[in-house]
C-alpha cells in the first residue's frame, strides 16, 4: 500500500481545520494542523509535510511571511504551498507570497482536492 | 505781485491822478482869482490916487502931493510910484526907483504883467486942466502874491500827500472788503481739495458776481460731497459684500475640505469594512457550506429523503448567499476602480463556447434550446478571461431566467469598421419594456421591480457587467421588444492586426 501523503493545514479557525481535515483524511491523506505562524514553521520542520495549505490571516507570524520563509529555506523550497484565504483579493495576495497556487473560501472541495493532487503529482 | 497789491495800486493810481488834476485846477483857479483881485485892488487904488494927485496938482499943493505919494509908496505892495506928463517927463518919482523909471514908457496904459515877474507896472491917466494930461505910474510888488501862491501850492501838495495816504489806506480796506469773499473761497476750496468735502463758502450776498461764483463753488462742493459719499457708501457696501462672500467662501471651502476629508476617511473605512466583511462572511460560510456538503454527500452516513431535501435547500441558499457576497464585493471593487484586470490574448470564441456549454444542462432542463453562432474571422482578443466569462455567464443566466419557451442565441461578430468584437445574447423571453431599458445597467436595479423580479438575484449583475466591459474599453447595451424577447450586446476592442484577416 502506498505511503499516505502528509498535508499540513495552517489555519487559525478551528472550524475550518475541522471540516478541511475531515475531507483530506477522507480522501486518504495524513493531516497535521497548526493555528499560528510559529507552530506552522516548527511543524514544517518536524512533520516533513508533502504539501502545505496556508491561511494568510494567522497570528504571530503572518501567512505571507511563513510562505516567504519556507520558500527561501532549502529544506522546504520544494514543498508545494496552496494559499487558502477568505480575502476578496485572493489572487493579488497569493501573487505576493510566492506560493504555488491559491483557493478562495468558501471553496469547492472538489477544486481544492484537484489542486492538491496536481501539485503532488508535479513533484513526484 | 499779489492781486491785492495790484488792486490797491490801481485804486490809488486812479484816485491820486484825479486828486492831482483837482489840485492843479484848484491852484490855477486860486492864481486867477488872486490875479483878478490884485488888478481890481490896483485899479481902484490907482484911480483914487490919480484923482487925489490931480486935485493936488490943480490946487498946486505939492506938499500934500508929496505926502500922498509917500503914503502910497509906504504901502508894502507898492515898489515905486511916479508921475509923468504926456511927453514922458517925469514930474515926480519915489526917490529910490527914480533912475530906473526914466526909461519906462508911460504912454502905454495896458497892464504890463509878466508871468513870473515880481513886479506889475500900471499907469493911470489924469487931467490937471483941459490940455494937460498926465499919468501916474505905480509899480506894484507881486512878491506877496507869489508867496501866497507858493504857500497855497505847498498846502495843496501836503493835502494831496495826506489824501494819497488816506486813499491808499482806504484802498487797502476796500481791497480787503472786495477780496474777502475771494479769500474765503480760496480757503474753502483749499479745504475741499484737502478732502474736507463738507466745507462751504460763507456768503453775505449771493446776487452779485462774486456771490454767484461762491454759490457755484458751493454747488460744486455739494456735488463732490454727494458723489464722494455715494462712492464711499458703495465701496463700503461692496467691501462688506466682498468680505461676506469671502467669509462664506472660506466657510464653504472649510466645509468642502472637511467633507472631502470625511469622504476620504469613509472611502478608507469602506475599503477596510469590505475586506473585513469579506473575510468575516466567507469564513463562516465556508464552514456552513462544507458542513452541509459533507453530510449531504453521505460522508457521515446515509440520509433519508427529507434530510436530503432540507439539506439541499440549505445548500442552495448557502450558494445564493455566496453569490450575493461575491456580487456585492465585486461591484464595490469595480466601482472604486480597484479591480485589477489580468489582460491576456484569448480566443474569445472558445470562451463563449465553453461558457455556453457549462449552462447547457440548466437550459435543457428548462425545456428551451441554445444556439451558438461564432464568427471564425475573430482572432485573439486581449481580455481578462475570468471577468469576460463572468459577463457572458451573467447574460446567459438572465436569458435563461426570463425565457420560458423558445431559444437562446449566443453569437460573436467581428465589426471590422469599428475594430471591435460584438457578442450578442438573444432570447425569446418576456422582453423588457422600452421605458425600463435605460435603467437596466444601474446599480441595485431590478427592472420594473416586481415585473422581472427573480429570487436569488442581487440586482447587481448587469451593473457589474457594465463595469467590467467599460474596464475593457468596450460598450454594453440592450434592445428589446416587450413580450418577444431581448438582445444584450457588448463589444470588446480589437487591437491586433491579425483579427482583420478573413
Amino acid at each position: 500500500m502506498q505511503v499516505k501523503k502528509h498535508i499540513l493545514i495552517i489555519e487559525d479557525e478551528q472550524d475550518i481545520i475541522k471540516i478541511a481535515a475531515f475531507r483530506f483524511r477522507q480522501a486518504g491523506y495524513e493531516v497535521s494542523t497548526a493555528s499560528d505562524g510559529e507552530t506552522a514553521l516548527e511543524l514544517a520542520g518536524s512533520k516533513n509535510p508533502d504539501l502545505i495549505i496556508l491561511d494568510l490571516n494567522i497570528p504571530k507570524i503572518t501567512g505571507k511571511n511563513v510562505c516567504l520563509r519556507l520558500k527561501k529555506d532549502k529544506r522546504f523550497e520544494n514543498i508545494p504551498i496552496i494559499i487558502m484565504t477568505a480575502s476578496h483579493n485572493a489572487e493579488v495576495m497569493y501573487r505576493e507570497t510566492g506560493a504555488d497556487d491559491y483557493i478562495q473560501k468558501p471553496y469547492e472541495i472538489q477544486e481544492l482536492l484537484a489542486k492538491v493532487q496536481r501539485l503532488l503529482q508535479k513533484i513526484k | 505781485m499779489s492781486y491785492r497789491l495790484k488792486l490797491i495800486l490801481a485804486i490809488s493810481a486812479v484816485s491820486i491822478a484825479g486828486l492831482s488834476l483837482f489840485i492843479f485846477n484848484r491852484i490855477n483857479l486860486i492864481r486867477n482869482i488872486l490875479d483878478e483881485r490884485i488888478h481890481r485892488r490896483m485899479d481902484s487904488m490907482g484911480k483914487i490916487l490919480a484923482e487925489e494927485i490931480a486935485d493936488h496938482f490943480r490946487d498946486n499943493d505939492m506938499l500934500q502931493l508929496k505926502v500922498s505919494l509917500d503914503l502910497v509908496h509906504e504901502l508894502p505892495t507898492v515898489d515905486f510910484i511916479s508921475v509923468a506928463d504926456s511927453s514922458n517927463l517925469v514930474l515926480f518919482s519915489s526917490e529910490t526907483q527914480l533912475e530906473n523909471k526914466k526909461n519906462i514908457h508911460h504912454d502905454n496904459l495896458e497892464i504890463s504883467w509878466k508871468k513870473g515877474a515880481e513886479q506889475l507896472i500900471k499907469s493911470y491917466p489924469f487931467k490937471i486942466d483941459r490940455d494937460r494930461k498926465c499919468y501916474i505910474q505905480i509899480g506894484f510888488s507881486t512878491r506877496n502874491t507869489k508867496k501866497d501862491l507858493q504857500k497855497a501850492f505847498w498846502t495843496s501838495v501836503q493835502f494831496g500827500i495826506a489824501a494819497a495816504l488816506a486813499i491808499i489806506l482806504v484802498a487797502w480796506f476796500i481791497s480787503g472788503i472786495l477780496l474777502s469773499p475771494l479769500k474765503e473761497m480760496k480757503n474753502t476750496t483749499d479745504k475741499i481739495a484737502a478732502g474736507d468735502f463738507s466745507r462751504r463758502v460763507k456768503l453775505k450776498k449771493t446776487n452779485d458776481l462774486i456771490g454767484m461764483l461762491g454759490t457755484g463753488l458751493n454747488n460744486m462742493a455739494v456735488q463732490i460731497e454727494d458723489f464722494t459719499n455715494n462712492l464711499n457708501r458703495k465701496i463700503v457696501t461692496a467691501t462688506r459684500d466682498l468680505t461676506e462672500t469671502n467669509r462664506q467662501l472660506l466657510e464653504k471651502t472649510e466645509l468642502l475640505e472637511a467633507s472631502n476629508k470625511k469622504l476620504l476617511e469613509l472611502a478608507t473605512i469602506k475599503s477596510k469594512f469590505l475586506s473585513m466583511v469579506s473575510h468575516e462572511l466567507r469564513t463562516p460560510l465556508t464552514v456552513i457550506k462544507e458542513g452541509i456538503n459533507i453530510v449531504l454527500d453521505g460522508s457521515t452516513g446515509a440520509l433519508n429523503e427529507d434530510q436530503k431535501d432540507f439539506l439541499s435547500t440549505a445548500q442552495k441558499n448557502v450558494d445564493r448567499l455566496h453569490r450575493l457576497i461575491n456580487d456585492v464585493l465585486d461591484f464595490s471593487k469595480l466601482e472604486s476602480g480597484k479591480m485589477q484586470y489580468n489582460m491576456e490574448d484569448m480566443d474569445i470564441n472558445k470562451l463563449i463556447e465553453e461558457t455556453a456549454v457549462s449552462q447547457k444542462i440548466v437550459i435543457s432542463n428548462k425545456g428551451i434550446s441554445l444556439k451558438v453562432e461564432l464568427d471564425d474571422s475573430i482572432g485573439k482578443v486581449k481580455i481578462d478571461a475570468d471577468k469576460i466569462v463572468q459577463v457572458i455567464n451573467n447574460l446567459i443566466s438572465n436569458a435563461i431566467n426570463f425565457t420560458l419557451t423558445g431559444l437562446i442565441t449566443v453569437k460573436s461578430v467581428l465589426n471590422r469598421e469599428k475594430k471591435e468584437v460584438e457578442i450578442h445574447v438573444i432570447d425569446t423571453g418576456v422582453g423588457i419594456k422600452k421605458e425600463d431599458l435605460p435603467k437596466l445597467f444601474a446599480t441595485f436595479q431590478q427592472v420594473g421591480e416586481d415585473r422581472y423580479r427573480k429570487p436569488g438575484s442581487t440586482g447587481l449583475g448587469l451593473a457589474i457587467c457594465r463595469e467590467i466591459i467599460l474596464g475593457h474599453g468596450g460598450r454594453i447595451w440592450a434592445g428589446s421588444e416587450h413580450g418577444k424577447g431581448s438582445e444584450f450586446v457588448f463589444t470588446l476592442p480589437v487591437f491586433s492586426k491579425n483579427n482583420n484577416a478573413g
